[in-house]
């Protein structure tokens, strides 16, 4: 499931020009070393199921009654759960009526009007969420880009215009000027600060030219007002699963992983209690008050995961049956097997924008060769991409020790669980027990590796960092 | 099992599940009051407390990288209210900013009937000497008991200052009075600095000091923080030296600040407090101390005032607790200024002179240092 983004950058959909037209991926097939280590099957063109015919969506789409009305029940019961225990912010529950709202009534229009519906809601919701000014130039910037790509010249000079816009705002960003609100920033960086980079680079391996819909359906999501921190959903992973199956079964999981995003929030503001002792790190005064703190600190994260799952599952009720961003990441038990299952939607944007094209540049070289640059040059533009993200929030990049020392060592870490990997398969392999006793043992040292790390990425500097470790040394 | 109809069937498995769960978390949150009254439901209430916490977030204590990342600016977002105000004057002093004298009233948080003097502080005009047959009480301390959000009239200092004057024989006009110079956002240093410069000049009998977790806890430093970065000299000497120490420099972001200046949070607020108690020996008044809660859920006071009781004592300086305030209570939002502001409304206020008032009583030695005895008020 997690791998299906970054599986639409290698494979073909008929109907659609291939994304590899360019000619670096539909002929190659993916040795199953590459595949595994980034959690992208070893499939090749030939052997992507064949597109659906035409008009199954709309056979997907297709409602039932007895089945609307339990999905309806399950919605004003979650609606009525995130009031009770007051998730998030007032203007989270507006948008949450809106959007169930908004299923309530897409759900039983003809399917031509399904999307344009959802996108006129969208979009509009832009004016109920945010600042009018705000809303009006979001939507005004956002026609501006389409425009510009529906130019009639060359790519290159598309993409240029479309990057001086960028450089301006990112100028006005970084001064925060009078005449745009400073609440633009974040917002309009939340919708195309990484959405973009996939839109351009897919519209790149394309011949069609963009289309209006698609355009809007992606960039302006409802919940992406709330949301400044979204998952980077991929535009042909979003068109390709659109009613890729019945709407029922769609509309379930998501309705599955809004309660799964729930109870992640409501556990992270446990954590954020528990963690509350040790804020400071001159009470971190044990040995046990570390460990504490370090899990804690980790356990985080389910701010994140549960806000993904919440917009994913909220995308779902509208038929785009995304994956999972998330998946049992304290489970993972190797790097490479973290970095399959943690926020899995940034690891299918940098092996599609990243990896492969480094990859299969290299490849001639070597092929392990080729997989350890590709790796590097993944954590390298992580690295850069989330202090541009830091940017587009407070207005300055983020240039910190501890955040380039951590994804430069996560970097190193997943390049020796590449070489491994790579060398383990040639090696006698385990017995079934082995393995499975080794599995705890992985699983445990992994959770210990990254609660260390995280414990470092979020420390303000190094020497907060080794305080917080060594003072319950001094403290004794 | 494995094949039976309902496993089989994932619309209706998943949605039986789903609705399971959220009927489930429904009741939870019914049941949390009726856990709150039992003996050992305590514990589970709270927690139930804490995940509908929205109030929960807005405090210090959450600094993850995602924290950091999602947060509005370089300030903990508990304070950004408390700053960037009409109502405040900012300058270049030690203090960073103070509140705009002659107001007729604020407009941080709702807005209210809250008029400041000529001398800067909420409240009417006072007269510099004491006035004869007078006990005064100088009020130090931040928003809390300065009354943020609430017209004067029910801030703790007004219902404090009526509640020992009921007490007190009707032929006396006015035995007490409450001078509030208490101000928002200020942490320990800046509190001390109003002790110094402004609040002796009144000469008080008494000098109160609320102790809150913005003193005691994870923003304890935000002053230090602020004057580093705006190069501003740190006019104390044991100021000064912590600066020094913590190779606190202006270049610094404000998380390397906060980070540099963590491992001072003791010293400083033992030295700081010190030097309070020397001041008030020196003005021949009495010191004493209130630890004063946030309306937090969950024991999150309790855990941020760990050791400070413990300090006061090795100090010498009489403390009220008020800590427990607000404990009787499961849904604490009826007591916030709103939903997300950790600060008392009126109601919270009056809870919080009426507990001081009933711990006072039950400390005769405390309530004397306070009210000294009549005679002694009458002079």
């Amino acid at each position: 499931m997690q791998s299906t983004a970054a599986t639409s950058t290698i494979t073909a959909t008929s109907g659609s020009p291939t994304i590899g037209a360019k000619g670096w991926v539909d002929t190659q097939p993916l040795s199953p070393s590459v595949s595994e280590a980034l959690g992208v099957p070893a499939r090749t063109v030939s052997q992507q199921p064949p597109r659906q015919v035409r008009g199954a969506e709309e056979v997907y789409a297709a409602p039932n009654v007895g089945r609307f009305l339990v999905l309806a029940a399950e919605l004003v019961l979650l609606l009525l759960v995130f009031h009770l225990f007051h998730l998030e912010t007032r203007s989270f529950i507006l948008m949450s009526a809106v959007v169930f709202g908004t299923f309530f009534i897409h759900y039983w229009l003809p399917f031509r009007f399904k999307e344009p519906f959802w996108v006129t809601v969208s979009t509009g919701g832009a004016f109920l969420l945010l600042d009018p000014k705000v809303a009006t130039l979001l939507i005004a910037v956002g026609l501006a880009f389409f425009l510009i790509l529906r130019l009639p010249v060359a790519f290159q000079w598309r993409v240029l215009s479309l990057g001086a816009i960028f450089a301006a705002l990112i100028y006005g960003c970084a001064t925060r000027g009078p005449s745009i609100p400073a609440s633009f920033y974040p917002v309009f960086g939340a919708i195309f600060m990484f959405r973009i980079i996939i839109y351009l680079y897919d519209l790149a391996h394309r011949t069609e030219p963009p289309r209006l819909l698609p355009f809007l359906s992606y960039f302006f999501l409802l919940p992406n007002y709330y949301f400044t921190l979204f998952p980077v959903i991929d535009f042909q992973t979003m068109r390709r699963t659109y009613y890729q199956r019945d709407i029922h079964e769609i509309a379930q999981q998501g309705a599955h992983w809004m309660v799964r995003g729930t109870i992640q929030l409501m556990l992270y503001r446990l954590v954020v209690y528990f963690n509350d002792p040790y804020y400071l790190p001159d009470r971190v005064t044990s040995l046990g008050a570390l460990i504490a703190t370090l899990i804690l600190t980790y356990l985080m994260y389910l701010n994140v995961s549960g806000k993904f799952h919440l917009v994913v599952g909220m995308l779902h009720l509208f038929g785009y049956d995304l994956p999972e961003t998330n998946r049992r990441y304290l489970l993972a038990s190797s790097f490479s097997d973290m970095w399959r299952r943690i926020n899995i939607y940034w690891k299918d944007f940098m092996v599609k924008i990243v990896y492969f094209p480094v990859y299969f540049r290299l490849r001639k070289r070597g092929e392990r060769r080729a997989q350890l640059f590709a790796t590097a040059a993944v954590f390298l533009v992580t690295w850069a991409l989330h202090s541009y993200q830091f940017f587009w929030i407070h207005g300055q990049f983020i240039l910190s020790w501890p955040d380039t020392i951590f994804w430069g060592v996560l970097g190193l870490l997943v390049m020796a669980n590449v070489l491994l990997e790579s060398r383990g398969k040639r090696q006698q392999p385990y017995s079934s027990w082995q393995v499975r006793a080794l599995k705890p043992v992985k699983i445990l040292g992994m959770f210990v590796a990254m609660t260390t790390l995280w414990s470092f990425w979020s420390a303000p500097n190094l020497g907060a960092w080794v305080y917080l470790m060594t003072h319950w040394i001094h403290s004794h | 099992m494995r094949n039976c109809w309902f496993t089989t069937q994932g619309f209706w498995r998943d949605a039986l599940l789903t609705t399971v769960t959220l009927a489930g978390l429904a009741a939870l949150e019914r049941a949390m009051a009726s856990l709150y009254s039992m003996p050992h439901g305590r514990f589970p209430a709270i927690l139930i407390g804490v995940m509908r916490s929205r109030a929960i977030l807005q405090n210090p204590g959450t600094r993850g990288y995602y924290e950091q990342l999602a947060s509005g600016g370089t300030l903990p977002a508990k304070l950004l209210p408390l700053f960037f105000s009409h109502d405040l004057i900012y300058d270049d002093s030690f203090r960073i900013y103070r509140l705009r004298p002659k107001l007729d009233r604020q407009t941080v948080g709702p807005l209210t009937a809250q008029p400041t003097n000529s001398f800067g502080y909420v409240g009417h005009e006072w007269a510099l000497p004491k006035p004869p047959n007078t006990r005064r009480v100088a009020l130090l301390g931040d928003s809390i008991v300065m009354g943020m959000g609430i017209d004067t009239s029910h801030s703790f200092a007004t219902l404090l200052e009526n509640r020992l004057n009921a007490d007190y024989p009707k032929d006396v006009p006015q035995p007490f009075e409450v001078l509030n110079f208490a101000v928002r956002g200020y942490v320990i240093t800046q509190i001390y600095d109003v002790e110094v410069e402004d609040a002796s000049l009144f000469q008080p009998d008494v000098y109160l000091l609320e102790l809150s977790e913005l003193t005691v806890y994870g923003n304890w430093s935000t002053h230090l923080v602020q004057l580093v970065q705006a190069g501003t000299d740190p006019k104390y000497d044991f100021v000064r030296q912590t600066v020094r120490r913590a190779g606190a420099v202006k270049e610094d972001s404000s998380a390397t600040l906060y980070a540099k200046l963590a491992p001072f949070r003791i010293p400083v607020l033992r030295e700081t407090l010190t030097k309070m108690k020397s001041r008030a020996v020196h003005d021949h008044a009495q010191f004493i101390v209130m630890l004063v809660p946030s309306v937090e859920d969950g024991a999150l006071c309790t855990q941020r005032f760990d050791g400070i009781r413990e300090m006061l004592e090795s100090l010498d300086i009489p403390a009220i607790d008020l800590l427990d305030t607000f404990d009787a209570l499961p849904y604490k939002e009826y007591l916030r200024l709103e939903a997300t502001n950790v600060h008392p409304n009126r109601l919270g206020e009056r809870m919080l002179v009426d507990n001081l008032y009933a711990r006072l009583r039950a400390h005769p030695d405390i309530w004397s240092a306070l009210a000294g005895t009549p005679v002694e008020t009458r002079k």
